[in-house]
């Protein structure tokens, strides 16, 4: 059961190639285990968490677990929409699952339309690098230049120990959560990428009249 | 089209002689054709009438004779057009009791006799009561041709229609009566014909300013035809938009709970109550169900729109057979079972629902519904400290499991969604029915295992908790029934 206080409400959606470990990922955000046999995301599953900013505001995460597999594609792309944010995920040990990241990325820009969705790039199955059961096809170094040509948070996780989990998520939460600080993402009717909490009915008054006063300052 | 046609044809043939000709085939217009093509066509044929009627001013001064010569040669080529177009108007007038070749044999006398007299001339009085009714004529018969091409015209559209037919009749009659007349007149006369000219000129400029507005009503007329049609003129289309647009009249299912739950705690806010007592709705979204039943929508919303796009593709027999098809899914989704009080035990439930959901997609996971149900099993066997913390549990069982049922049917949704081909969609609306009742089923069995409970008690709240249990459990039962019907159209999509 997610926790009932909060003050906004974030809606991320997590996308990549079939088997680089999306749900793994965010069954250990959820639950804080690891599941080592999971069957394939039918359509698209649905988590919420709600996560603490240090000294900010309480931000729930609904969080949309998509299917990556090819058949899927017409219910997922349905999801990215009401997104705010979207998680680029890889298998480091894959190469084609990173070299997809840019048509995953583009997928998500051109569904989230207008607004510019959050971007983070995270690399799963870091565990298997450090313990030797597997080979790494991709290196920091290229997901790190990625990043920066994109102006996006990178990261290499590892759903099995827990490692860098928290870290990716809260790194999307700051940086929407900045953006609606700097303006540049208002609440909006009818778009569920970003709501306000219950515990934030003043806050949320305040902001409507902000809305409310921006035409009328623009036509002055 | 016939009637203004030919009247056009006998205006430019007396003004014009040979030249008019060529704007008789200009005009030779199809009987429907889109009207913008027809009002420049129409503008293009009045510069030509009025460059045509300079021509006679100054053929008529200068060589009379000649035009009357070409006249006649071009009368004799006419003859089969006034012919037909007088036939019509002796037809129209109702005066002879002749029938129509002898009618015509006497008209082509009259016009020969016409013709000896001073074509032109005669023409000349023609065209201006000719060019006027085909102004109006024109009009008309536009908005006639559209009517017709659209479909049947709306009453006061038929009366006004009849009045101008009626005007045209008499407009009509007065022709002819000039056509019998005129010939007795001094028709070469050099003053009446120059002011039967600037009567044209002027005819020219009101038939031309007629035309204009007269393409704009009719332009206002299609705008207004083509709405009409969208709206409701086709009956296929409104049997489509009842098929589309059933659920968008309702407010959706999850704002409902929605706003349910958030007065709730808003009341609970106002009573400044420490502790917020959980509400149906509340629980129910923390559960999640209201968010799975919000993707259950979107997906339904979709698959709605989908539909309706494919369902304009088709027309006649061919939508007919898919309407059939489809309210055959639907007809199937509203299974009426009978028995309103059937209950079902733990065992049964699970058996019927793996059975169920198995058949409609074999993708699809049970556990989690079964998880829950166990679970709600195991809660209602405990010991209760007391009453309140019996309703508590009953209610919290019923959000969960209808969560979970909410949870169901979304990924039933999606797999019907993906996987068109395993199953009949008549099946899988069948089995659909049959899941839906099982949920329901086990619902009534929670809240009556919960009531029966609470009857051990015989304190003053006692009542009420239970008439709240079984409220909420035939809410749960309304609210698993709408969201299993969100999945008509994702059935009905699969079979297109």
């Amino acid at each position: 059961m997610a926790d009932l206080m909060f003050d906004y409400q974030f809606r991320l959606i997590l996308i990549g190639d079939s088997t680089v470990g999306k749900s793994s990922l965010l069954k250990f955000f959820n639950d804080g285990k690891f599941v080592e046999v999971s069957d394939p995301t039918v359509g698209v599953d649905f988590f919420a968490r709600t996560i603490q900013i240090p000294s900010g505001p309480r931000i729930k995460l609904q969080l949309w677990d998509t299917a990556g597999q090819e058949r899927f594609r017409s219910i997922t792309k349905s999801y990215y929409r009401n997104s705010v944010g979207a998680l680029l995920i890889y298998d480091i040990t894959k190469r084609a699952s990173f070299d997809h990241i840019p048509i995953w990325m583009n997928d998500a820009k051109r569904h989230i339309e207008p607004h510019r969705p959050v971007f983070v790039l995270v690399g799963c199955k870091l565990d298997l690098v450090n313990n030797g059961a597997g080979k790494r096809e991709v290196t920091e170094e290229e997901a790190k230049q990625f990043g920066a040509e994109h102006n996006i948070f990178t990261v290499e996780t590892s759903a099995k120990t827990g490692s860098n989990v928290e870290l990716a998520f809260s790194a999307i939460t700051q940086e929407i959560y900045q953006r609606i600080k700097s303006g540049e993402y208002q609440m909006e009717e009818g778009w569920d990428g970003i709501k306000s909490g219950y515990s934030h009915h003043s806050a949320n008054i305040d902001f409507n009249n902000y809305i409310e006063a921006e035409p009328a300052k623009s036509c002055c | 089209m016939s009637d203004s046609e030919v009247e056009f044809e006998s205006a430019d043939e007396g003004s014009q002689g040979g030249d008019g000709w060529e704007i008789e085939n200009d005009f030779d217009l199809p009987d429907v054709k889109p009207v913008p093509q027809e009002t420049e066509s129409t503008g293009t044929k009045l510069s030509t009438l009025s460059n045509v009627s300079d021509k006679v001013v100054t053929e008529q001064n200068v060589k009379c004779d000649d035009t009357l010569k070409s006249g006649e040669n071009d009368a004799s080529n006419a003859v089969s057009t006034v012919q037909s177009k007088l036939n019509k108007l002796v037809v129209n007038n109702d005066n002879s009791t002749k029938s129509v070749p002898q009618i015509s044999e006497v008209v082509q006398n009259e016009i020969m006799q016409t013709n000896s007299q001073g074509w032109g001339g005669w023409s000349s009085g023609w065209s201006v009561n000719s060019l006027l009714s085909t102004a109006t004529a024109l009009t008309n018969q536009v908005s006639q041709g559209i009517t017709n091409v659209i479909g049947a015209p709306a009453p006061e559209q038929l009366a006004s229609v009849d009045k101008d037919k009626e005007i045209k009749d008499l407009n009509e009659t007065k022709v002819n009566d000039e056509l019998t007349e005129e010939p007795s007149e001094s028709i070469l006369d050099t003053n009446y014909f120059l002011s039967n000219v600037s009567q044209i000129t002027k005819i020219v400029e009101t038939t031309g300013s007629k035309i204009i507005s007269g393409g704009l009503d009719t332009l206002e007329t299609v705008g207004k035809k083509t709405l009409e049609v969208l709206q409701d003129g086709d009956p296929g289309l409104r049997k489509k938009r009842a098929i589309f647009f059933q659920n968008t009249e309702k407010i959706n299912l999850s704002q409902v709970l929605q706003e349910a739950k958030e007065k709730a705690e808003i009341e609970s806010k106002q009573n400044n109550q420490v502790e917020v007592r959980k509400g149906y709705a509340y629980l129910f979204d923390s559960f999640q169900g209201l968010i799975h039943l919000e993707s259950l929508e979107l997906l339904s919303k979709q698959c709605q729109m989908k539909l309706q796009t494919v369902l304009l593709s088709y027309s006649g027999t061919q939508l007919t057979d898919i309407q059939d098809q489809l309210d055959q899914i639907k007809d199937l989704c509203y299974l009426d079972f009978e028995d309103d009080e059937k209950i079902m035990t733990i065992e049964e439930f699970k058996n019927s629902l793996i059975t169920y959901v198995n058949q409609i997609s074999s993708d699809v996971k049970t556990e989690k519904i079964l998880r829950v149900s166990d679970l709600i099993d195991e809660k209602s066997n405990k010991e209760f400290d007391n009453e309140d913390s019996i309703h508590d549990e009953a209610i919290s069982a019923l959000a969960e499991l209808t969560a979970a049922a909410m949870e169901l049917f979304y990924k039933l949704g999606e797999m019907i969604m993906i996987d068109t081909q395993s199953q009949l969609a008549t099946v899988k609306a069948e089995k659909l029915s049959l899941l839906n009742e099982s949920v329901c089923c086990r619902i009534r069995f929670i809240a009556n295992k919960y009531a029966s409970l609470l009857t051990k008690y015989d304190a003053d709240d006692t009542s009420n908790n239970i008439s709240d249990v079984y409220l909420e459990s035939s809410n749960s039962s309304s609210y698993i029934q709408d969201a299993a019907q969100l999945l008509i159209p994702i059935l009905q999509l699969s079979v297109i």
